[in-house]
């Protein structure tokens, strides 16, 4: 029994594929991480769960996709992201001085 | 029935043992690995050490209520949670974290939506106080996103906040990261926390209240300040025409988020790592902004040309700023490898040209690994920057002086260059760090150091940074512009 729910529940995953996505995040390193997120959630969470993980702040990073520097309030839908689609962490440094 | 139920009960018992085992040895195998990664754990030492922000497996990084947070501590037995109930896996809310055996090596983070703020807006600044509430110290974003800080979970009483202006910029902070960020101009740039208490609205100079439910919708107009730079003015009326070239191209062909990439010179920087350029880094060139890591390598190139022309390659030779920053390129001690692999190879006498990005600054370093001496130029004319970038150069030059058996001099000596033309404007440390570079690259007798040691009222104009700029403005055109 617990047998046949297993199988049930290994399936939800795969099955459910419509409402979230699974994206790779990059680094420069070749370090990979790996986000599930809903399609329809903007993507600021992805890249605050990032930077919080390399212990920088949001703006330190850009995020590329296609070549395209992704905004906060985009979503995956919007940009037509798959399943699997590969983002880019670049470092952004930019010194001013005094503030 | 029943005998066969038992049965395929006690294979599926054995087979997670097994995974188990599996699991927690990749798990050991991981830290390792994202241990060394230069990109996480800053130098800022506050990251929790490799172990549990490796197992931080699929922490739910939101906001959500803080015993969502108790689950990354103790990574084992959350696996064994998830093994035993397969698919019934941990349940955050609605969230549901998928982590299937094979992917033990990947580490799998749920974002999802919405959560509750715990306290406070996060889409205005804030007054930052220390000690008494009517003693400010700085403005802040308050930054509810998250319940975690440098891979801590935050204490109940404390906010995630990172300093938009500074007031006070010698002010102590309250919760010092390490020994490397203790006052709120060493903050800028990285989000620390504050006292809930101290955190005050910042018109009316009351406190938040810490109940207020909020919209996260609202965090979207964060996220687009974040990238937008503050002043973009319009470029100067007498600007050199290349540089309204290149605005106008840059307008046109990096609109809509559009980027330019480009790799660096193996000459130049030993690497040819890929680096990208943004509109907003040619608007800051061309109208007097910050200026990025990238505006700063392709100027290198620039210099790289002229260093070639003139047979002076084995002279001076750079760093690429990535490696050595101090935020976002990992601990000193990675980061002092990484300098001393570039070392490698060193000629006689050469000297290399470090572009130091130190917390929303740049400043210049230039090494001479082989007679083991440094000299650090900074265009505030500050103190050598930090104990811990001497740390990291003189590591740098010692692993390189061990990799090539060379006998290592007693001291290694460093000297500021306090006779640097200081700038002018509060945003051009950018644009005189590749003022500075040019000129060192320019003699070729090398006596910068003679020249700049001692204090001497040197100044530059706006032609003599102008013309950092259109170089770089027309050597970008010709090789880059498509």
């Amino acid at each position: 029994m617990s047998g046949t729910t297993t199988a049930d529940e290994d399936k939800k995953p795969g099955t459910e594929g419509g409402a979230h996505i699974n994206l790779k995040v990059k680094g420069q390193d070749g370090n990979e991480v790996f986000f599930r997120i809903k399609r329809n959630t903007q993507l600021k969470k992805l890249m605050n769960a990032y930077c919080d993980r390399q212990s920088v702040e949001m703006n330190s990073i850009a995020f590329l996709f296609d070549g395209r520097r992704l905004q906060g309030a985009q979503t995956p839908d919007e940009l037509e992201m798959e399943d699997g689609d590969e983002i880019d962490a670049m470092l952004h440094q930019t010194g001013g001085g005094i503030i | 029935m029943s005998e066969q139920t038992s049965k395929i009960i006690e294979e599926r018992d054995a087979f997670w043992a097994k995974e188990m085992e599996k699991l927690k040895a990749a798990l050991c195998g991981k830290d390792i690995r994202l241990d060394g990664s230069p990109l996480i754990n800053s130098q800022q030492g506050s990251c929790s050490k490799g172990g549990s922000a490796a197992l931080r497996k699929d922490l739910d990084l939101n906001e959500g209520p803080r015993k969502k947070l108790k689950l990354t501590g103790d990574c084992v037995d959350e696996v064994e949670e998830e093994d035993h109930a397969v698919g019934n896996t941990t349940q955050l809310g609605e969230e549901m974290v998928k982590e299937n055996n094979q992917e033990v090596e990947k580490s799998v983070t749920v974002v999802d939506e919405q959560l509750e703020v715990r306290g406070l807006k996060n889409d205005s600044e804030r007054k930052l106080a220390v000690g008494s509430p009517t003693n400010f110290v700085a403005y802040g974003i308050v930054d509810t996103i998250s319940d975690v800080l440098h891979g801590k979970p935050l204490e109940k009483e404390n906010a995630r906040v990172s300093i938009t202006r500074v007031i006070q910029g010698a002010a102590k902070i309250p919760f010092p990261i390490g020994d490397e960020i203790m006052t709120v101009e060493q903050a800028c740039g990285t989000f620390i926390a504050w006292p809930r208490d101290l955190i005050l609205e910042e018109d009316s100079g009351a406190l938040v209240n810490p109940n207020v439910k909020v919209n996260t919708k609202n965090a979207g107009k964060k996220s687009k300040k974040l990238n937008k730079p503050d002043a973009m003015v319009e470029m100067a009326a007498d600007s050199p025409p290349i540089l309204k070239r290149l605005l106008d191209w840059g307008k046109d062909a990096l609109d809509d988020d559009r980027t330019i990439s480009f790799p660096l010179c193996e000459k130049a920087f030993g690497s040819n790592k890929k680096k990208v350029l943004y509109l907003t880094d040619v608007q800051a060139l061309c109208c007097g902004g910050e200026i990025s890591g990238s505006i700063i390598c392709m100027c290198i190139h620039v210099l790289e040309n002229y260093l070639e022309k003139d047979k002076m390659t084995d002279m001076v030779t750079f760093v690429d700023p990535g490696i050595i920053g101090a935020i976002g390129c990992g601990s000193v001690a990675e980061r002092a490898r990484s300098l001393s692999a570039r070392f490698k190879n060193a000629k006689k006498g050469q000297y290399f040209l470090l572009p130091y990005h130190h917390v929303n600054h740049w400043a210049l370093t230039v090494v001479n690994p082989e007679a083991q001496t440094v000299c650090h130029m900074d265009p505030l004319k500050r103190r050598i920057a930090s104990e811990e970038w001497i740390e990291l150069v003189d590591n740098g030059i010692k692993l390189y002086k061990e990799s090539v058996r060379k006998i290592l001099k007693k001291k290694i000596v460093w000297e500021n260059m306090a006779g640097v033309p200081v700038q002018t404007g509060t945003k051009d440390c950018g644009l005189f760090v590749m003022r500075y570079m040019k000129e060192i690259c320019e003699d070729k007798d090398l006596n910068f150091a003679s020249k700049w040691l001692r204090r001497k009222n040197l100044a530059y104009s706006v032609s003599d940074i102008n013309e950092i700029k259109v170089e770089w403005a027309n050597f970008f055109m010709k090789h880059h512009a498509r």
